[in-house]
C-alpha cells in the first residue's frame, strides 16, 4: 500500500474513532441521570410494583444503603411517580421542625420545592399531573410534571429520637395514589 | 469485484473503529463521572477547604454538573431551599482520612437548621459505628458560652460530641454542611461566611 494512501487511512480512522469519543461521552453524561433516576424509581417502586405509593422511612438515624449521600437527620416519605395512567394526589400534614416537598423529573432536576413556611396552612393537598388544564380539584396544588416520571421526596427534619412517635402518625396521615381517591 | 471487497473490508474496519471507540469512550467516561473526588470538581472553591455548589437540583445546571450530583449524591434540593458545602481536606489541605483524628469547630450559621454529616468517599454513604451516628445538627450540637461549637471526628470512641470515621484506617471520607433556608444575609454573604475548620489533631 503506498504511504499516502496508508496515511489517509490512518487520518480517517481517527478521524471516526475520534468522534465517536466525543458522542459516546456526550450521550454517557446526558444519560447518566436518568439511569440514576431509573435506579431510585426501581427501589422506590419495588421494582416497578408500587408507582404512585409512598414509602415512609420508620427508623430514626442514618439508614445505611440508600441513595448516595441522605441526609441522615430527616425522615423521608417518598414516592417514584407515573402519570400515564393520569394525576397523582399527594396529601397530609406538614411537620413544625421543618418540613418540605420536593420533585424531581426524570433527570434528577429538582423542578418544584416547597416548605411548610411557604404554606398556608398545616396541611397539604398537591396534584400532580402532566397537563395544566386537566385539574379541576377543588382547593388541591396543581403542579404541573414536566416528564411522565419522577420522583417525590418529603423531608421532615428530626431534631431527636424522642419525636419519632409523632413523626410515624405524621407519616400516616399521608395519601398518595391516585387523584380521583378521596383521601 | 475487488471494488467491492474494499468497500467490505473498509466498512469491517470502520465499525470495529466504532465499537472500540464506543467501549473505550463509556467506560473512560464512567470512571471520569464516578471519580470520588472528582464528584466535587464542578463545585466552587471558596477561600477556606469547602466547596459549594448552587447547582445540586438546578434545572440549568451543566450536564457534567448534573451527571456528577446525580452519581454522588443524586435527590438533592435545589439553592432556593438548602446551600450545599463539601470538604474533602482538613485546614492544611491535606485529604480528610479515617486514619486520623480532627477537631472540627465553628459557630452557628444564620438558617433555619444546619448539619454537617460525614460521608465514606469509597461508598459514597455512612459509616456505620456503634453510636448510629454520621451527623450533628445545629439544634443538637452543644455551644459554649461564646456561641462556639467543637466536635472530634475519630473512628475511636471519644466524649461527646463525636462523629465517628471509618475504623479501617486511611480511607478517605468527606464532609457535607447543608445549610436549610439560610437567611437572606446569609445567602446575600456567600460563599463569604464563616464557615466550620477542620483541624488534625493525629494520625496513627
Amino acid at each position: 500500500m503506498p504511504v499516502k494512501r496508508f496515511a489517509i487511512y490512518a487520518v480517517l480512522a481517527a478521524f471516526i474513532a475520534a468522534m465517536t469519543v466525543v458522542i459516546v461521552r456526550q450521550s454517557v453524561i446526558e444519560r447518566v441521570p436518568h439511569w440514576v433516576i431509573t435506579q431510585i424509581q426501581d427501589r422506590m417502586s419495588s421494582a416497578g410494583e408500587r408507582w404512585n405509593t409512598c414509602s415512609h422511612t420508620r427508623t430514626y438515624g442514618p439508614v445505611y444503603g440508600g441513595v448516595s449521600r441522605a441526609n441522615p437527620d430527616s425522615m423521608v416519605s417518598v414516592m417514584a411517580y407515573d402519570l400515564s395512567n393520569g394525576p397523582v394526589r399527594i396529601s397530609g400534614e406538614t411537620w413544625p421542625n421543618y418540613w418540605s416537598l420536593s420533585l424531581y423529573q426524570d433527570n434528577t432536576d429538582n423542578y418544584f420545592v416547597i416548605n411548610d413556611r411557604e404554606l398556608e396552612t398545616s396541611a397539604f393537598d398537591f396534584i400532580l399531573s402532566r397537563d395544566a388544564t386537566a385539574d379541576p380539584s377543588q382547593n388541591a396544588q396543581h403542579i404541573v410534571s414536566p416528564t411522565m416520571t419522577g420522583v417525590m421526596v418529603i423531608r421532615r427534619f428530626v431534631p431527636s429520637p424522642d419525636d419519632l412517635p409523632a413523626v410515624l402518625a405524621n407519616q400516616d396521615k399521608m395519601y398518595c395514589g391516585p387523584a380521583e381517591t378521596v383521601s | 469485484m475487488k471494488t467491492f471487497k474494499t468497500y467490505l473490508a473498509m466498512t469491517g474496519a470502520c465499525l470495529v473503529i466504532v465499537a472500540m471507540a464506543s467501549i473505550l469512550s463509556f467506560r473512560f467516561t464512567m470512571l471520569w463521572l464516578q471519580d470520588s473526588d472528582g464528584v466535587f470538581d464542578e463545585f466552587y472553591t471558596t477561600q477556606t477547604q469547602w466547596r459549594y455548589s448552587d447547582e445540586v437540583g438546578a434545572l440549568d445546571a451543566s450536564p457534567v454538573s448534573r451527571a456528577r450530583v446525580a452519581i454522588g449524591g443524586p435527590l438533592g434540593l435545589s439553592s432556593k431551599e438548602v446551600i450545599y458545602f463539601i470538604t474533602t481536606e482538613d485546614t492544611d489541605g491535606e485529604r480528610l482520612v479515617s486514619g486520623c483524628d480532627y477537631k472540627m469547630s465553628g459557630s452557628d450559621i444564620d438558617s433555619r437548621w444546619w448539619s454537617v454529616t460525614l460521608y465514606d468517599s469509597t461508598t459514597a454513604n455512612y459509616v456505620p459505628n456503634t453510636d448510629n451516628r454520621s451527623s450533628w445538627h445545629s439544634e443538637a450540637l452543644p455551644f459554649n458560652t461564646a456561641g462556639q461549637w467543637a466536635l472530634t471526628i475519630s473512628p475511636d470512641a471519644q466524649p461527646s460530641p463525636w462523629l465517628p470515621s471509618q475504623m479501617n484506617s486511611s480511607i478517605p471520607f468527606d464532609l457535607v454542611l447543608r445549610l436549610y433556608n439560610p437567611s437572606a444575609q446569609t445567602r446575600a454573604d456567600v460563599p463569604d461566611i464563616v464557615l466550620p475548620i477542620v483541624e488534625k489533631i493525629s494520625c496513627r
